[in-house]
């Protein structure tokens, strides 16, 4: 059970008013996409959902708790990040078995959820290389690794593929959609590229003042 | 034709050019080793010998002087005082100034840009001027002549650049990763530990050696605020008159061993340090 509601949530820096006022109801295991161009606060609403921001109103529920005031290890998400932020003094095996070992889960069972989830997104041969070895499709697909490894209620991904080629792009485009709904996760996806927000969402949600095509299924704020 | 002369003229120029580069350099490297030969030298030379000229090229490797130097009434003593000073200050500077350098790098606070122009006016000082007033007031307050009161100044000294290291450092570190971190079940504490902190550890050392380097090498402080426990700068710098010359190369020896391995051991880190500083 892992709905999200964002309740009358805004976002101020300083003068600057980044979200106006987002109402926004995400249905367990929806992918939904966030589109828009850049500076309209997607990447703003994503970190507030995931506890990396504060809201300045409103609420975030998860799952029907409240957790605008939880810091992010107690909101059952995991978050990718758009340069990966993969650790580079850890082995790729130990990136992805960061969380479980942070849940201090017994060696085998991190092994086991370690091994299942490489080979989900092909790298279960790299699992001994650090993160310099590697190249950005690959660092991109043990970061998706290391935040579906934890089995999280909801999955964050912060313009994930906007470091890569576009071949390579299309393929992890296919790859996630796949991963994502055998693991019946929820997951919330950034992007500003129209393409890629189509062949993705089950729901997509735009935001900022492009609200010209009829693309959208939502529109988000203002 | 132009084209011709000037294809000409520029291999004489390149090589008029890489004759000064290659001269200056020997130069420069010369008035650093020069120096340090000779005090190698007489170092391991029998005390007779250090007078003696022409210079042979390799020492005996007679350990009469540095015997002699071991001896010599006191000079453990100092040689003690002055590790103790050193470590002390570079305990106190990295435990101050590591936490000020990730404060710098990590949060926006009312006063940071006055708090940074501080840190480095504090090296504009001239020690001197400071040196006679700081002991009146470390005679008042009972400091005078201890080692936590050297080490309070010394540590003043290596600060700016305990900050000034760090703060390189942990900008170096994307916040992106701790917040990966904290979004992976650690708190603050446990991001910091577990990912920053074995990043920036190579860094944190070097810094902390530069901290017992500068200690290490402080001769004015020393000699003002010290007199039953001198530490070995300041018990040579006041036994220089009386002190046997061997005595004075054997004691320059011990001096500058420790910095020069210690320097070289963290140069690499001290390139970056300056090369931020000159932004």
């Amino acid at each position: 059970m892992a709905e999200i509601q964002i309740k009358n949530v805004a976002k101020k820096f300083g003068e600057y008013q980044a979200l106006h006022d987002i109402n926004l109801t995400i249905a367990d295991q929806e992918f939904m996409v966030l589109l828009g161009a850049s500076g309209c606060g997607k990447t703003t609403l994503l970190r507030i959902i995931c506890g990396l921001e504060t809201a300045t109103t409103g609420e975030v529920w998860i799952g029907g708790r409240r957790v605008d005031h939880l810091p992010p290890k107690d909101r059952g998400i995991a978050m990718v990040f758009q340069n990966y932020a993969v650790f580079p003094h850890l082995t790729v095996f130990e990136n992805i078995g960061f969380g479980l070992r942070m849940q201090k889960l017994p060696n085998d069972e991190v092994t086991r959820r370690v091994e299942r989830v490489a080979e989900l997104m092909h790298i279960e041969m790299l699992l001994k290389r650090y993160s310099g070895e590697l190249s950005g499709g690959q660092r991109q697909r043990v970061a998706v690794a290391r935040a579906l490894a934890m089995e999280p209620d909801v999955i964050l991904m912060d313009e994930p593929l906007s470091n890569l080629d576009a071949l390579l792009r299309m393929e992890m485009r296919a790859e996630l959609k796949g991963v994502l709904a055998e693991s019946k996760t929820t997951a919330v996806y950034v992007t500003h590229d129209q393409v890629e927000a189509m062949s993705l969402r089950d729901l997509c949600g735009l935001m900022g003042s492009d609200a010209s095509a009829a693309i959208p299924d939502v529109v988000v704020g203002t | 034709m132009t084209a011709v002369a000037t294809d000409v003229a520029a291999p004489d120029a390149r090589k008029a050019g890489r004759w000064l580069y290659i001269t200056s350099v020997v130069l420069l490297c010369a008035w650093v080793i020069v120096p340090l030969y000779f005090l190698l030298i007489n170092t391991l030379s029998a005390p007779e010998d250090v007078q003696s000229y022409p210079k042979a090229f390799f020492p005996a490797f007679d350990m009469g002087s540095l015997s002699f130097f071991v001896t010599f009434n006191g000079m453990i003593d100092a040689l003690l005082n002055s590790i103790m000073v050193a470590g002390l200050t570079m305990i106190l500077s990295i435990a101050v100034g590591a936490p000020a350098g990730y404060a710098l790098s990590r949060f926006d606070f009312p006063g940071k840009e006055l708090f940074r122009l501080l840190i480095l006016l504090n090296r504009a000082f001239p020690l001197p001027l400071l040196a006679l007033p700081l002991a009146v007031m470390f005679i008042r307050t009972g400091l005078d002549d201890t080692i936590i009161g050297l080490a309070l100044v010394h540590t003043t000294l290596a600060i700016p650049f305990a900050v000034l290291i760090t703060f390189s450092l942990f900008s170096g570190i994307p916040m992106e990763l701790e917040e990966a971190a904290w979004t992976l079940g650690c708190t603050r504490l446990t991001a910091f530990t577990k990912v920053v902190l074995p990043l920036i550890l190579p860094g944190i050392a070097a810094s902390a050696i530069f901290a017992f380097v500068i200690s290490w090498n402080e001769v004015f402080a020393a000699a003002v605020l010290t007199i039953e426990n001198r530490t070995l700068t300041a018990f040579l710098l006041v036994k220089l008159s009386e002190a046997p010359i061997h005595l004075k190369f054997a004691g320059g020896f011990i001096l500058v061993l420790p910095a020069l391995i210690f320097i070289f051991a963290v140069r690499k880190y001290l390139f970056a340090m300056w090369g931020i500083a000159n932004r």
